[in-house]
């Protein structure tokens, strides 16, 4: 499986980071892209660094990938995901909701 | 004379990082008018009807529908356009709700309503401390006010008149409120485009501060009440401030602490509690 993980981006009217993830199958005959972001709220309670560095937005990126990674070929079954980590269901809700706009 | 429009702002789906708000916006006289005006033009603009309330909860109205969602949030958009653009100050008081309501949670979901007992504390404290810094606002701009806020609920109506009567007109002995004409006035929302406007303003401050909601702080931090040297960093402590002070709960001190935080990064200020 190839793997291309896109740039981390800072989203200010949101609160957030996010980043793009394509999956690739070994014979570029399937692809699947993983479009995810995490609030600050979320990073912050789950790194415990109130001001974060690009190596810890980094590090929340890595663990995302290695999550996606783990679904091996079922990865391919839809075209696009959207992962959103929050501490609330509300910020679940805001998270598809911005995620989506993005997509647009 | 400057006038507080305030109501209460509670959180819409609650949950243990929700926080109550209470506050409004102050109007000079002379922006009342041209405040309501303008708020009546953006109804005609958009072809909404003129005795339709606009609030930021898009309710129907009177066996109407809701409004759909792009018109809505257009309205919304213009009202606080039209807000931004005026002189008027904001000065909101909040704090984390399980310091005011005594709820409780299975999970993240709410397993009981909101306490009426703690209600009334919750609303008695937050009128408190809004009028306080009302009538500090007002000594430094030398001026008098009136608070007009929305009307109690039926649950908290009769105790909360009761306590605007009893803080008048010299506070509650903690402070005094030597610069607002008594009484408060009570107005239902749905007949004051003042109160809508509020309505939009305290909707929008609630969602920024929310968990990946949309951040509208940057389009009317201009508006929030700070001191004279214009400093952003002063608006916390004046315009927008979290309650309550110095308590030694550790878990509450981290929920205040990351609200102001996230209130820096919303108005990208460096506010240090």
């Amino acid at each position: 499986m190839k793997i291309q993980v896109g740039n981390i981006h800072e989203e200010f009217s949101r609160d957030t980071y996010w980043a793009r993830i394509r999956f690739e199958s070994d014979d570029s005959s399937k692809q699947s892209t993983v479009i995810t972001c995490a609030s600050h709220e979320y990073l912050w309670d789950k790194l415990g660094v109130r001001d974060l560095s690009k190596e810890d937005l980094e590090k929340w990126l890595n663990a995302v990938v290695e999550k996606w990674k783990a679904k091996e070929d079922s990865i391919f079954k839809e075209m696009v995901y959207f992962d959103v980590y929050a501490n609330t269901e509300e910020g679940i809700e805001n998270g598809l909701i911005f995620l989506k706009t993005i997509t647009q | 004379m400057k006038f507080l429009v305030a109501d209460e702002c509670n959180v819409v789906k609650e949950d243990k990082f929700g926080f109550f708000m209470y506050g409004g916006i102050v109007i000079s006289d002379d922006e009342m008018r041209p405040l309501s005006q303008g708020f009546q033009e953006i109804k005609r603009e958009l072809g909404i009807n003129k005795k339709r309330p606009i609030k930021w909860t898009n309710n129907g109205w009177q066996g109407e529908e809701p409004f759909g969602t792009d018109l809505h949030k257009k309205a919304k958009d213009k009202i606080l356009t039209l807000f931004a653009e005026s002189g008027s100050k904001i000065i909101v008081s909040l704090s984390p709700q399980d310091f005011y309501h005594n709820v409780s949670f299975i999970g993240l979901k709410i397993k009981s309503k909101i306490n009426i007992e703690a209600y009334k504390r919750s609303q008695e404290y937050a009128l408190n401390t809004t009028l306080k810094k009302f009538n500090r606002y007002l000594r430094e701009t030398d001026d008098m006010g009136l608070v007009l806020t929305d009307t109690f609920s039926d649950d908290t109506r009769l105790h909360m008149t009761n306590h605007c009567a009893e803080i008048f007109p010299n506070g509650n002995g903690r402070f005094t409120l030597e610069k607002i004409a008594y009484p408060v006035i009570p107005i239902n929302n749905e007949y004051s485009h003042l109160h809508q406007i509020n309505d939009v303003v305290l909707g929008a401050i609630q969602y920024s501060l929310r968990e990946l909601g949309y951040n509208s702080l940057p389009r009317i931090k201009e508006r929030f009440w700070k001191d004279v040297s214009g400093n952003d960093a002063t608006i916390y402590g004046r315009g927008f401030d979290i309650y309550p002070k110095n308590n030694n709960d550790p878990a509450l001190e981290e929920k205040i602490e990351k609200l102001v935080q996230k209130f820096s990064r919303l108005i990208a200020v460096n506010i240090e509690i």
